[in-house]
Order: structure tokens, then C-alpha cells, then sequence
């Protein structure tokens, strides 16, 4: 263990990873602080520059990418009322109106140490539960890992979207271009129709990029402008300590909500900071002030966000699930750098998970420094024109899609999936479920064919043991519950809608 | 009577713009809800046939390169169907927020982009990555986007493919393509 630790100690203690993670944290802040690029953008256009690192130091940069960006998206949310991840919208509620009263530097103070308050909480569930959810994993056989990816698909697929068939599309969609290639089993060919660039199959940074970057270009470049957002002033005033310590039971609770919704795959950190803010307006002595710019709120928010991002690496490292589509983007990344997350990880590389928690809590603190400088220049960054930015991504893309393999055919594969992506935005088609059904769906395979060897053919393994049943169960269940909230959802908004407009619903019948 | 025929008048309109909005998003999603069933049917008798291969020594139907995909294929089809059905069901009347009323120029736009785009990328080989991404940003900032700051436009046009031709080549090992006649160290 000792050995372990000191093996993982030596792997952080380089110049490189040092750089690396603080490079990462403010790469992420300031893409996260420009509205329009989002987290997920910053981390798949960072991505391409991790081939040429070791693990440990192109992990961590995304890591750092990562974090910085659901940060970075409370400035805008606070400066100027547009979140720059939807994880900080909750964070609007009260740090805008705080602005309004002439408090913009204790809003983004509040932010910024609930944010690394959270983190740390975050990033210590990580510590205690990864470890023993990967020893429990070590039991599980492919039978129990195909219901288990059976499971995180639905859950993933449903709550991606208003629209749960589009979503669950998205996912099939996924699931079919991971197909694309030679057979795991047989070797032989599927979908390449004689090109020999296919045959490895659609590569996954490629598809990345295409998905998350190239629709944004075509979506600006369909509409473009070049607007200036107004930004208010910072002003004078920072967070006294003894705020903090009044907020401090609200940013504790916040970052222990963020951390159970995080471990669970498929929710995120945007309902992470609603429930934490609606917990925290629920028990707060100042109730009535939530909404008018109470610092409780903003606290309330943040620490919820925050507190995700350190647990969706929980079921990552644990089991090899992602829990949302960044980490889904993070396990690109191991596997780029012949590592496969689950719970041999935590047998065959221990010093690369306690190098990982090292960065983690390190990148805590790079948090709280890089933070309170981003705050400061955000000015300058919403500033860059989007005439300017969009054209940069553009090229990027173009870079970063041609170094995975060398190959101009992965350029003309990323373009042609920028304009799939774009059609999937103007079909309400989301995206998201698609990328974690293609990184998942390889591995769904094979379990699945894994299963049918070991069984010879018969569909019976799938139900072999109890932690398959408690798989399908939960899926069931979790079908049920998706497909009822839909069905509710989509009629409360009918009935919104007819009561707007003050029609008689008869009439639309 | 005159204000009861106003408002049976304001509530007709009313009325009509939620029918036409409820019929745009009806047709937007009846699309989406037939190009599945077609997608879906389109690999199940013709791609998954005529492009997977399937060995004749495979031991078990679940075991053949064709099932998974096929599996997909009929739970696209499923989908499909039931996109259709819960359109046909539902009408709903929440997509007043859609852009029904978008001007026609936007969708020649996208047209005109991705012409763009495959331009660029069939650029790439001959004037190599870095001049091609410098001609490619330098167009899509000046001329698609109209930016008022053409100075800027054009110095970070040729700066950002040399920073990253730097990285990449130098750093990541990254053969970038090049031309002939303008080669970089």
C-alpha cells in the first residue's frame, strides 16, 4: 500500500502533471466562462493534445478541463444572466440579482468557494467509494456487465432528453455506428463496403468532435453575429469568512448531493444545483430572500454542481460506465492510452488511481487560485469575438481530428458527422445519448457474445445470478418511471400551453 | 356584440396559430418518425444482407455478426413506429417556440457552408494542413461571418495553424500534411 502510494506520489510530483492539471483548470474556466462553448466542447477539443502525454498527465488535463468548466459556467451566470454550462443555471436564481444589487465580486466569491468546498467533498466520495464498488465489481462476469451497460443505456437515454423516443433513438443510432468494423468474434467485415479506412471502425475522438463541435459551427455560421453581452462590474466587495461559515451547512449539503446524484449515472450536475438550491431555499432561515439575491442561494447552487464532478468518476473507475458524456469523453482518453477503466484497474494500475485522487485533490486548490484570477479578466474573454472564436474551433477540429490516426479520411468522417450532429440538433434528437451508446455499445457486445459463448447460445445466463436480476429490475423500473414522466411531462406542457393561449382543449381534440 | 366578435376573432387567431404551430411540430417529428422506420428497414433487407458477412461455421443464430446489428435495427424500427403513433396520439400544442417562421436564406447558408467545408477538407492535401486552415479561417471570419475585425481575422487566420502545426508536429510527432512548394521546418 505504502509502495503504492509512494509509486502514485512520484507520478503527480512531475513538472509535467503539475502543469498539465493547472493548465486544464484554466483551459476549462475559460472555456466554460464563454457562452456558446461548452464543457463538453472544451474537453473533446483538448483531447488531441493528450496523445503525445503520459496517462496520469493527459488524464488529469481533461480532469482539469472538466472542472474548471463547470466553474467557469457560473461567471457568465452571474455577470451577465447567461449560464455558460446548463449546470449554472440554477446558479442565475440569486447570483444575478446580486449582481443588480451591487454585489457581483461576493456572488462570484460565494461561487468560487462553494465550488471548491464541494469539489472536495466530491473528490473524497470518489476516494472512499471507487475502490470498494470496484472490489464488489470484481464478482461481476459478463452476464452481470451486459445488465449493468443494459441499465446505464436506459437511464442515460431517458434522461437525456424532453423527448424520451428521440433519446432513445440517439442511443440505437449509437449503438449501430459502434457496429461499424471488423466482427469482435469472427473478424469479419460489417458496414465497411470495401473502404480498408473502416475496418477499425468510426474512431471515437473523431465522432466526438464531429457530434459537439462541428454542429456549433454550422449552427453560428447559419445565424452569424457578432453581439456583445453587457458586463457588470465586479465592484469592491468579497465574501467575509463569517458568510462563509453561515453558508457552510448548505454548501456541505450541496456538495454531498452533488456527489450521490454524480455517482449514479445519467443525471449530471444541472439537476444536482436544482436540487440543492430547492434544499437549501426549503430549510433556509431566508427563505423569502431566494430569488431577490440571496448568497445562500448561489452557495446552494454551486456546491450542487460542483459536487458531481469528482463522483461521475465513481461508476468510470469503478466499473467502466460513464456517467455523463464528458466522462464518457475521459474513458476515450484511458482507452487512447491502452487503459480500460473498471475494476481491474484498481488491481492492474493502482498507482494511476492514487495518482488520479492525488490530481483530483490538487486540482481543488488550482481551483480556488485560477478561480479568482478568471473571475477578474472575464471581461476580456466574453470579449472574443465569435467571428473570431467559432473560425478557431473550426480549425482545431480540423487539427485534432487528423493527429488520432494520421489520416484526412477521419477529417471527411468528422465533417460528415458535424452535419449528422447538426441534423440531430434541428431534430430534437440529442446528441448525448449517442456518444455514450457508442462508446458503451462495444462493450455491450461483447459482454452480450461473451455471455452466448460461455452459455452456448442460451439466454438463460443473463438471469444467472441476483445481481442480474437487481440489473433488469432496475431497468424495468427505471423504464417505467421514464416512460410515466414523459407521458406526464409532455402533458403539463400541452395543458400550459392551451391555458396561455386561453383555448378551450376540446377544440384541439 | 362588437367586443364579443373581437374576442371570438382574437381567440380564432389564437386558435390558429397553436393548429399551425402544433401542425409544424407534428410534421417535424412525423419526419423524424419515418426516416427511422425507413432507416430501420433499409438495414434490415438491404444494408445488414449486403454488407455484414456472416461465416457459415456460426454455431448459434445469437452469435452471428447480423444479430447485434440487426437487434438495433428492429429496435430503430420500434422507435420509429412509436414516434409516429405517439404523434398521431398526442397533437401537442408546446412548439410555438419552434422556428417555423425562419427565413428560407438560413437553410442556403448551411448549403453554401457545407460546400465550405468540403472545399477545405479537399484542400487540405494540396495546399497541406496549415495554409489550407489559414485560407479556410480567414474566409469563413471575413466572408461568412462579416466580422468587423478583419485585422485580428487575419492574423489569427495564420497564427493558430503555425502554433498548432508547432504542437503537433514538433511536440506530438503529427506527421501534418504539407505542399511542395511551401514547406515548414
Amino acid at each position: 500500500m505504502i509502495d503504492t502510494l509512494g509509486d502514485a506520489f512520484l507520478l503527480v510530483a512531475t513538472w509535467q502533471t503539475v502543469l498539465a492539471l493547472g493548465l486544464g483548470v484554466l483551459i476549462g474556466v475559460i472555456c466554460g466562462a464563454i457562452p456558446g462553448m461548452s464543457v463538453t466542447m472544451a474537453v473533446a477539443l483538448t483531447l488531441p493534445f493528450t496523445f503525445a502525454l503520459e496517462p496520469i498527465v493527459g488524464i488529469l488535463l481533461l480532469l482539469g478541463v472538466y472542472k474548471g468548466g463547470i466553474f467557469g459556467g457560473c461567471i457568465p451566470a452571474i455577470l451577465i444572466k447567461t449560464p455558460g454550462t446548463p449546470a449554472s443555471s440554477a446558479t442565475i436564481l440569486d447570483g444575478y440579482p446580486m449582481v443588480k444589487n451591487g454585489h457581483a465580486g461576493k456572488a462570484l466569491g460565494m461561487a468560487l468557494y462553494a465550488s471548491c468546498t464541494a469539489d472536495i467533498i466530491s473528490n473524497l466520495a470518489l476516494i472512499m467509494f471507487a475502490g470498494w464498488l470496484a472490489s464488489f465489481a470484481l464478482e461481476f462476469g459478463p452476464p452481470e456487465f451486459f445488465t449493468l451497460i443494459v441499465f446505464s443505456l436506459t437511464i442515460i437515454a431517458g434522461i437525456a432528453g424532453e423527448k424520451l423516443l428521440h433519446g432513445l433513438f440517439s442511443a440505437a443510432l449509437g449503438l449501430l455506428l459502434a457496429t461499424i468494423g471488423l466482427d469482435l468474434v469472427y473478424g469479419t467485415d460489417r458496414f465497411i463496403m470495401g473502404n480498408t479506412d473502416l475496418m477499425g471502425g468510426l474512431n471515437f475522438i473523431v465522432v466526438l468532435i464531429g457530434l459537439f463541435a462541428i454542429p456549433e459551427i454550422i449552427a453560428y455560421a447559419r445565424r452569424p453575429s457578432d453581439e456583445h453581452l453587457k458586463v457588470h462590474s465586479l465592484g469592491n466587495d468579497s465574501v467575509t469568512f463569517s458568510e462563509y461559515k453561515r453558508c457552510f451547512k448548505t454548501i456541505f449539503r450541496g456538495g454531498v448531493i452533488g456527489a450521490v446524484l454524480g455517482s449514479v449515472p445519467g443525471i449530471g450536475a444541472a439537476p444536482a444545483a436544482f436540487l440543492s438550491y430547492s434544499e437549501a431555499r426549503r430549510t433556509s432561515k431566508n427563505k423569502a430572500n431566494f430569488g431577490k439575491g440571496e448568497i445562500e442561494g448561489v452557495a446552494a447552487s454551486e456546491s450542487g454542481n460542483s459536487g458531481v464532478c469528482g463522483a461521475t468518476l465513481i461508476p468510470l473507475l469503478a466499473l467502466g460506465i460513464p456517467g455523463d458524456v464528458i466522462t464518457a469523453i475521459i474513458i476515450g482518453a484511458f482507452m487512447i492510452h491502452g487503459i480500460q477503466p473498471g475494476p481491474l484497474l484498481f488491481e492492474n494500475h493502482s498507482d494511476l488511481i492514487y495518482a488520479l485522487f492525488m490530481g483530483l485533490i490538487l486540482s481543488s486548490f488550482y481551483l480556488l487560485f485560477i478561480g479568482k484570477f478568471a473571475i477578474k479578466i472575464f471581461k476580456h474573454v466574453v470579449d472574443i469575438p465569435k467571428s473570431i472564436l467559432l473560425p478557431s474551433i473550426m480549425v482545431l477540429c480540423v487539427f485534432g481530428g487528423f493527429a488520432v490516426n494520421n489520416s484526412l479520411f477521419d477529417v471527411m468522417v468528422m465533417f460528415i458527422l458535424g452535419g449528422l450532429g447538426y441534423a440531430m440538433l434541428r431534430s430534437d434528437l440529442p446528441a448525448a445519448p449517442f456518444l455514450i451508446a457508442f462508446v458503451l455499445g462495444p462493450l455491450l457486445e461483447d459482454n452480450f457474445r461473451q455471455s452466448m459463448l460461455m452459455s452456448g447460445g442460451s439466454l438463460e445466463i443473463l438471469f444467472r445470478s441476483t445481481i442480474t436480476w437487481v440489473f433488469w429490475a432496475l431497468t424495468i423500473g427505471t423504464t417505467f418511471f421514464l416512460i410515466k414522466s414523459s407521458v406526464r411531462d409532455r402533458r403539463i406542457k400541452r395543458d400550459a400551453a392551451i391555458n396561455a393561449l386561453d383555448i378551450d382543449p376540446v377544440k384541439l381534440m | 356584440m362588437t367586443a364579443n366578435f373581437d374576442a371570438l376573432h382574437f381567440n380564432g387567431v389564437r386558435f390558429l396559430i397553436v393548429e399551425v404551430s402544433v401542425m409544424i411540430s407534428i410534421k417535424r417529428d412525423c419526419l423524424v418518425g419515418v426516416l427511422v422506420s425507413l432507416l430501420s428497414l433499409s438495414l434490415i433487407f438491404y444494408f445488414i444482407p449486403q454488407y455484414i458477412d456472416t461465416p457459415r461455421s456460426v454455431r448459434s443464430v445469437v452469435l452471428s455478426p447480423v444479430f447485434w446489428p440487426t437487434v438495433i435495427a428492429w429496435m430503430m424500427l420500434l422507435i420509429g413506429l412509436g414516434i409516429l403513433i405517439a404523434q398521431y396520439w398526442e397533437r401537442r400544442p408546446d412548439v410555438l417556440e419552434t422556428d417555423y417562421d425562419e427565413p428560407k436564406e438560413s437553410y442556403g447558408r448551411v448549403f453554401m457552408f457545407s460546400a465550405f467545408l468540403a472545399g477545405y477538407y479537399l484542400l487540405l492535401p494540396v495546399l497541406g494542413m496549415v495554409w489550407s486552415s489559414s485560407l479556410a479561417f480567414i474566409v469563413f471570419s471575413i466572408f461568412i461571418s462579416g466580422t468587423e475585425y478583419r485585422k485580428t481575422a487575419v492574423i489569427v487566420g495564420i497564427l493558430l495553424p503555425l502554433a498548432l502545426y508547432v504542437f503537433f508536429y514538433h511536440v506530438a510527432g503529427v506527421n501534418i500534411p504539407q505542399n511542395d512548394f511551401m514547406r515548414l521546418p
